[in-house]
């Protein structure tokens, strides 16, 4: 009797840390990139909160690439919107078409909505699927379903300022993708249609780290729609110095041109 | 005199060593397809001005070496002349093609460019070759005031 309840929570304990492998979002997969992104900073209230991509991670359980895309998104749409002005936390809505947890808990985070969250104040998220469904219970397992048919089309976001009623769509660009990331997403992730070989998991594996390092160390308007690559500020001084000579060089050899001229 | 010519010799052959290597990068970096920029140095990577341009550099280097060793003597001279012709030809086009796209405003832009689009062109980085124009004209100065010495000079 003794045994088989033994080998009962054995097996159990092997149960629940496959589950949490399934879970986790990419077992095995390699560690952060060097990168360097600004908080987003928000009012709550009286209150000027910095949020990292550090504490998303935090709360979401760890840097994945919807968390990470849902924050760069989060931090563009605040930009082209609100430019240097710092919003209010109770000013933002967010509209999401992505169904995933990490996007979820990253917009939940940022707008202050979700649960064990205490702030202040709170803005608005919500998540209508590119079909016009809207999504209300956002538990992982009802996120399921629908995030099985997630393509580059659902990974485009509407960051609104409640008060003005200006909105800005963040679309992610197609090429931050790898040509059949979502068919190869499908497979691993859902076994659909198929199960997927090793090979295909550790193509996957790769391309889920590089498309993650992408939103971590790219600058926006190489990963979304609509955003303007700045604009390189001219050397005016450099330019100048050497226009300078090249003005004064001419003058020498035109003046000793005609000085010999006149000589002869 | 001696002395004098020594030192020369010693110039124009470093001259003559650093226009070969930067030569040499222009067509290695253009073989590779892709131009490269240091801080202020760039070297072009198209076949035309990086390949084409570099084997003129890299010849412009050659003459220098060939000539560096008794510059007094005028076969040497017209050598030395000779590969800083070639230089002043790649640089001469640079600085042309930067005239050239100084004053209009960029394909979107207006006709003409703003003031600080128009010094921005003149920025940095710039070719090899224009880095070695200046040295290039101080040792054609030295030839032709040799060679006037000589002429002044009684037999």
């Amino acid at each position: 009797m003794n045994f088989k309840v033994a080998t009962l929570v054995i097996v159990s304990i092997l149960a629940l840390s496959l589950t949490i492998a399934a879970d986790a979002h990419m077992p095995g997969a390699k560690p952060l990139p060097d990168f360097e992104l600004t908080p987003i900073v928000i009012n709550d209230g009286e209150t000027e909160v910095e949020i990292t991509i550090e504490d998303v991670g935090k709360y979401h359980g760890d840097i994945c690439v919807c968390g990470s895309c849902a924050f760069r998104a989060t931090q563009s749409g605040i930009s082209q919107i609100w430019g240097d002005e710092i919003p209010a936390r109770d000013d933002i809505r967010i509209i999401s078409r992505l169904p995933t947890p990490g996007s979820k808990d990253c917009f939940q985070y940022i707008t202050g909505t979700g649960q064990g969250l205490e702030t202040n104040t709170k803005g608005e998220y919500k998540m209508i699927l590119p079909d016009g469904t809207v999504v209300a219970n956002m538990t992982k397992k009802n996120l399921k379903k629908p995030s099985k048919q997630v393509s580059i089309d659902y990974f485009k976001f509407d960051i609104c300022r409640i008060s003005t009623g200006e909105s800005f769509e963040v679309a992610v660009k197609e090429q931050v993708f790898p040509d059949g990331y979502f068919e190869l997403r499908k497979k691993v992730k859902f076994g659909i249609p198929e199960n997927a070989t090793s090979e295909e998991k550790a193509l996957f594996k790769s391309d889920w780290e590089n498309i993650r390092d992408r939103f971590l160390t790219s600058p926006d308007w190489q990963l979304f729609d609509g955003v303007e690559e700045p604009e390189e500020e001219n050397d005016v001084a450099g330019g100048a110095i050497f226009f300078s000579i090249l003005v004064i060089a001419s003058f020498l050899l035109v003046s000793l041109m005609y000085s010999k001229r006149s000589k002869e | 005199m001696a002395e004098k010519n020594n030192l020369a010799m010693i110039c124009i052959a470093i001259l003559g060593v650093v226009t070969v290597a930067f030569g040499l990068a222009d067509i290695l970096v253009s073989a590779g397809g892709d131009g490269t920029g240091l801080s202020i140095l760039e070297i072009p990577g198209d076949m035309f001005r990086g390949g084409w341009g570099g084997l003129i550099v890299l010849f412009a280097g050659l003459f220098y070496l060939s000539g560096c060793k008794n510059v007094a003597e005028v076969h040497n001279a017209s050598k030395v002349a000779m590969g800083s012709v070639l230089i002043w030809i790649m640089a001469g086009t640079d600085i042309f093609a930067m005239i050239t796209e100084s004053i209009p405003g960029g394909e979107d832009g207006p006709w003409f460019n703003s003031l600080s689009g128009f010094l921005g062109t003149y920025a940095p980085p710039y070719t090899p070759a224009m880095f070695l124009l200046p040295f290039s004209l101080v040792v054609v100065y030295y030839i032709l005031k040799q060679e006037r010495t000589k002429s002044t000079t009684p037999p």
